[in-house]
């Protein structure tokens, strides 16, 4: 009798795990369709992109973000991605060396680190130097993705240790803990800090140590649609929607 | 017990109960077929793993302990105490086991954050920060595994029928007294069950820890979130420390083995 809450805890995981099941034999893969892998930084930018893609060629596109370490990770693991836009060449060409995408790696657009306060700056920091400090809440990006890897050349490059309180695992992650002001300064990229209303930049971006180069290749394997896609990137039409978030002219 | 004279079962049920299985073996066998076995010992040694184990370890202890604090009184008071609105007491109590982690973590961040509806006066008034701290990391734990504790045990207390504890206050046992020297030893077989099922569920928390207390390793870095980061980096490391888990969730599967395993 004593056993009855877990049993009826029991008989709601199965159904629950059931539910999931039949759900995930719903999804298909439409030929027409192409899969986009793209940098979890691109997030706000692309979408619109894609919808401009789609209305001139009748493809539909399927984007899916995350940090490009992860992307790596799945496709690796044979994810049916038909292009990939990294944050990070060197994630690009680890790919072309183990023979995953096709030769014709294409740069798309730059970006830069920024120093990044909430909107008041609560901890004063001024510089690089505020890092160092006890104080402040410092957070960096996981170095495995893209922007810790840029915001510790950074600091490296400035000769600053940072007393660190978190490593988040993606640069969205980091922006949403600045904005709520649970952060008090943070490395992260020069357009989350344009495309937010509660962030404030400290001085410039780090161009010198801080630019990455956001590249497209297509995937081994995936049709004539990822190099249109590709190319699309390049257009005067991709190229403004990506200067207007803040992104720089690759 | 013996099997003579039950009928066959069902080919499409074991058919189906074969699937399941699989379901379940499967991922292990693949944990296991990409294991570095001869890297093992240094992958266990490795700073990472060690810190992230002692996070993990005294973390979980301690949301256990609070669990079993707070939760048996709560318990006790939803299971025997009528009062209006206890139904949504128990909803709310409860809902952290259906509500994804991530949305817990944030709805913590949102109260005890710094700049939360409670955090600001904490921080104001005591200087004492929550996010990004072992406490942090120990209230998001009990937040998610808490629950486990009080339902298993408000269910023990609902199936006793108050014969011994109403003979003991005959014979002159004060309320207190009642509950401390005949309702807990009554109910101790689920009060131990609910804490290991409580340590349990802390010790694989991943969503609201690192929402609520972020990601550093020897501060807040637990397994799941060592895991979660070294798999971009280092797949070996991150191998070797879902072994880790697997093995203590092994050991808790042993420790609940008499309430979950009913032997044939």
């Amino acid at each position: 009798m004593r056993a009855t809450t877990v049993q009826r805890l029991r008989l709601c995981l199965s159904a629950f795990f059931l539910a999931i099941v039949l759900g995930g034999c719903g999804a298909s893969s439409d030929s027409d369709t192409l899969v986009v892998f793209a940098a979890s930084s691109l997030t706000d930018v692309l979408p619109p992109i894609a919808e401009s893609y789609t209305l001139s060629t009748g493809t539909e596109v399927e984007l899916n973000f995350a940090g490009s370490s992860a992307l790596r990770e799945q496709i690796l693991d044979g994810a049916p991605a038909g292009v990939f836009v990294s944050a990070n060449p060197s994630i690009m060409a680890e790919l072309a060396t183990l023979g995953l995408i096709r030769p014709g790696i294409e740069p798309v657009a730059t970006n830069a680190i920024v120093l990044a306060v909430p909107g008041d700056n609560p901890a004063q920091i001024v510089n690089l130097e505020s890092f160092a400090e006890d104080d402040p809440i410092i957070g960096l990006c996981a170095e495995e993705v893209p922007c810790g890897q840029l915001g510790a050349a950074v600091l490296a490059a400035a000769g600053v240790e940072p007393a660190v309180d978190t490593f988040e695992p993606s640069a969205r992650a980091l922006v949403g803990k600045v904005e709520l002001g649970e952060v008090d300064g943070a490395l992260v990229y020069d357009t989350d800090v344009i495309a937010s209303s509660d962030l404030v930049a400290i001085g410039e971006p780090f161009t010198e140590a801080g630019t990455t180069t956001y590249v497209a290749a297509s995937l081994v394997g995936s049709g004539g649609g990822s190099d249109r896609f590709i190319d699309f990137l390049s257009s005067d039409l991709a190229q403004s929607a990506l200067r207007d978030a803040g992104f720089g002219a690759p | 017990m013996s099997t003579r004279g039950t009928p066959r079962p069902p080919a499409l049920l074991i058919a189906l109960a074969v699937i399941g299985v699989l379901i379940f073996v499967a991922p292990l066998i693949g944990l296991l077929a990409r294991t570095p076995w001869t890297r093992l010992g240094e992958l266990f040694t490795s700073e990472i793993v060690l810190d992230a184990l002692r996070v993990s370890i005294v973390s979980s202890l301690i949301s256990a302990v609070i669990s079993a604090l707070i939760g048996v009184p709560l318990a006790f008071v939803l299971a025997r105490v009528p009062f209006p609105g206890r139904d949504a007491i128990r909803a709310i109590v409860t809902l952290p086991m259906v509500l994804p982690p991530v949305v817990g973590g944030a709805a913590l961040l949102f109260a005890f954050g710094r700049r939360g509806v409670f955090g600001e006066a904490l921080d104001a008034g005591t200087g004492l920060t929550l996010p990004f701290t072992l406490t942090g990391v120990i209230m998001a734990n009990t937040f998610v595994a808490m629950p486990f504790l009080i339902i298993t045990v408000e269910g023990a207390l609902r199936s006793l029928d108050g014969r011994h504890e109403r003979a003991a206050a005959t014979l002159g046992a004060s309320e207190l007294e009642v509950f401390r020297r005949v309702t807990l030893p009554l109910i101790a077989p689920s009060l131990r069950a609910g804490i290991v099922l409580a340590w349990a569920r802390a010790l694989g928390e991943f969503g609201a820890t690192i929402t609520f207390a972020g990601n550093l390793q020897g501060r807040t870095q637990t397994l799941p979130l060592a895991v979660f980061v070294t798999l971009e980096s280092d797949r070996d490391a991150a191998i070797a420390i879902s072994l880790v888990l697997v093995a203590l969730s092994v050991v808790l599967l042993v420790a609940l083995r008499d309430r979950w395993w009913v032997r044939s």
